[in-house]
């Protein structure tokens, strides 16, 4: 197996969407390691959106805090965890890993999220973590994706690599 | 958000050092941004209702559990802490 780091993107200026286009279809897999973080105030959610080729998938989702666990289906879900807000405390960056194996096959995309953010403890649902699956719309070879902020913007020093697996 | 929100573009076909580029959101991003945080704001709302009710219906259960005899801890350990 042969792991290429492809490109490493560091978020200097508050920005709502990350485009990633011109994917290669050089290799089989494609992983996306992501520490991030939005600007919005702690009561606000922690997640985000994402599309492939431009498009939604069909996804399930299940997410919680400890003990705490609600799951939920739908075509655009978000990601509930894995970007803190700015109100957050003991960790102001979550994690998130986004795999889409053979992404270059003209077929629907599997693909698997995890991600863990911490908000701020002592309120409720301030840990989230989520893991988080569907089939992507698009029966194309993944050339793009878009990862989105909605309800405010991802902060500086947020990271992406972007790795490519063959 | 007053300004004119943004986004970063990593172009992968271009060469190292020239992918990024900063590019202020068109009109229909813009409507399309508001339609997803929207979205969003509604499942996280069903999200957090449907964790509110399981903690109400996991209470109950637990003081059924106490009531019936068993210890906190024995109910617990059923129920999850």
């Amino acid at each position: 197996m042969t792991m290429v780091l492809v490109e490493t993107l560091t978020v200097e200026t508050p920005v709502t969407f990350i485009d990633i286009t011109g994917i290669p279809q050089d290799a089989t897999d494609l992983l996306i390691i992501m520490s991030s973080r939005e600007g919005g105030d702690q009561s606000s959610d922690s997640g985000f959106q994402f599309t492939v080729n431009g498009a939604y998938g069909d996804f399930k989702a299940v997410y919680g805090q400890i003990t705490q666990v609600v799951a939920q289906t739908g075509s655009n879900l978000y990601v509930p965890s894995g970007m803190p807000t700015g109100g957050a405390t003991a960790g102001a960056f979550g994690n998130t890993q986004i795999y889409i194996p053979n992404y270059t096959l003209s077929q629907r995309h599997p693909v698997a999220v995890d991600s863990v953010g911490e908000n701020v403890s002592d309120v409720q649902f301030g840990q989230k973590m989520s893991l988080f699956g569907g089939l992507t719309s698009s029966s194309q070879p993944v050339t793009s994706m878009r990862i989105i902020y909605s309800n405010d913007a991802i902060q500086p020093n947020t990271t992406v690599f972007i790795y490519k697996i063959s | 958000m007053s300004e004119t929100p943004v986004k970063i573009v990593v172009d992968l076909s271009k060469p190292k050092g020239q992918r990024e580029s900063m590019i202020e959101l068109t009109q229909a991003e813009i409507d399309e941004l508001e339609v997803m945080a929207t979205e969003a704001e509604a499942q996280r709302l069903v999200g957090e209702q449907a964790k509110a009710d399981a903690e109400v219906l996991r209470q109950s259960g637990l003081d059924k559990l106490i009531a019936l005899g068993l210890t906190e801890a024995e109910a617990l350990a059923i129920v999850g802490a």
